[in-house]
């Protein structure tokens, strides 16, 4: 690719993305400041792996952006020693007087599952993406959020507590 | 398809969907003066070298802030320290040739450091000197001729002795309004105090309070083992 194609595709790319990338930053990390900092870590990153991000099919584009997003937001957190959702469910014990009405693992559909992930915290779903959909070993959820293998372990564990207990609420047994 | 395999699908499905949400979404962020002036330098120099582009957001920052720093100064045109005897959570007692400082101790402050702060080392800054135990360190760095020296430590309620003979007392506000204080020598250098994150903190440097003031708002956690 040429230089100035290459600067066109570039423009493109920021033109196109930019305001989605702060969107999936401020989601996880609450902070416009710190969400244009991982926006423009991001774009740097871009601009240094072109010939890379051009082999990536167009309509496939945001959504590998929106992942290098996340995970630099997730470094940032821990630069922050910040994660919201770390103590809070950790220590209370919610009882619900409601009875929740099984459902078989048959009936039990991806959207019932979406509806229980939505109601999640951006950081809770990330990690849960990391180990369950990208399948990643702790290791590398380490290196990604910057942080400690055991560590990662330990957000593993409370991220997919978290998830358990919701789907319980919803009459879905989940045992992780 | 098991619950873990229907759980990693959804988890993607949902994800692309707040995807596409974000890209659809017609909101536009306001994006702050610092970041313009990167974006605007960054695009505008991919014409020439790619890799130049790393025109850091942090000193498109250092910018806005001096120029924020340099506007505070003339807007409270402050020039005698009998004016000052509140900043933030300074107050200050006048003497001859010093003048004592207290500090407001909050619940929050930390009882002793736990991550150590220090200049960004990719800015090119080296230690000269370094000390650090529990309560405080004390680091010289220098860069071509600019010379440092960092200071953190816990707050304690004890007085600060601090020169103000011939330096007015100037508030600043860094990170909130009023979270500290610069005297500026008259001589090129300037001390700047400033509370964050439950920690004192003094900059003390031999060229000008703008870019001073900057250098203590980009000052960072920073991994010292070598030095321990």
């Amino acid at each position: 690719m040429s230089d100035s194609s290459d600067n066109r595709l570039i423009k493109e790319l920021y033109e196109t993305h930019k305001e989605m990338m702060f969107k999936i930053a401020l989601g996880i990390l609450h902070n416009a400041s710190d969400a244009e900092d991982v926006v423009q870590d991001a774009f740097l990153w871009i601009i240094n792996n072109l010939e890379k991000i051009s082999q990536i099919p167009r309509n496939k584009r945001a959504v590998y952006f929106a992942n290098i997003i996340e995970h630099l937001s997730l470094n940032i957190l821990k630069k922050r020693r910040v994660h919201p959702t770390e103590d809070i469910d950790e220590h209370k014990e919610l009882r619900s007087d409601i009875s929740v009405e099984k459902i078989s693992e048959d009936e039990i559909t991806i959207e019932d599952i979406k509806q229980v992930i939505r109601t999640m915290s951006e950081i809770d779903r990330l990690i849960l993406r990391l180990y369950l959909f990208e399948k990643r070993s702790y290791k590398e959820i380490a290196d990604i959020a910057g942080i400690f293998e055991g560590n990662a372990r330990i957000k593993v564990y409370r991220a997919r507590k978290r998830l358990a207990k919701l789907l319980r609420e919803r009459g879905i047994d989940y045992e992780y | 398809m098991n619950i873990d395999e229907m759980i990693a699908e959804a988890l993607e499905e949902e994800f692309e969907e707040r995807v596409q949400q974000c890209c659809s979404d017609a909101s536009k962020h306001k994006f702050s003066l610092a970041y313009r002036l990167w974006e605007y330098r960054a695009l505008k120099n991919l014409g020439k070298n790619r890799r130049d582009s790393h025109w850091t957001l942090r000193r498109a920052r250092h910018i806005v802030t001096a120029a924020i720093i340099a506007a505070s100064s003339l807007f409270l045109g402050i020039t005698a320290y009998a004016a000052i005897a509140i900043i933030g959570r300074f107050s200050f007692e006048e003497k001859k040739e010093y003048s004592k400082m207290f500090i407001e101790s909050l619940s929050s402050d930390k009882t002793e450091i736990e991550e150590y702060y220090g200049l960004p080392e990719e800015d090119g800054w080296e230690v000269t000197y370094f000390y650090a135990d529990e309560q405080q360190t004390l680091i010289n760095y220098e860069l071509g001729d600019k010379k440092v020296t960092f200071s953190q430590e816990v707050i304690r309620e004890h007085t600060h002795h601090i020169n103000t003979e011939k330096a007015a007392i100037e508030p600043i506000s860094l990170y909130k309004e009023n979270d500290g204080f610069v005297l500026d020598f008259g001589t090129g250098g300037c001390s700047l105090y400033w509370i964050y994150d439950g920690y004192l903190f003094e900059l003390f440097s031999n060229f000008n309070k703008k870019d001073t003031a900057s250098l203590a708002y980009f000052t960072k956690i920073v991994d010292f083992q070598n030095f321990f």
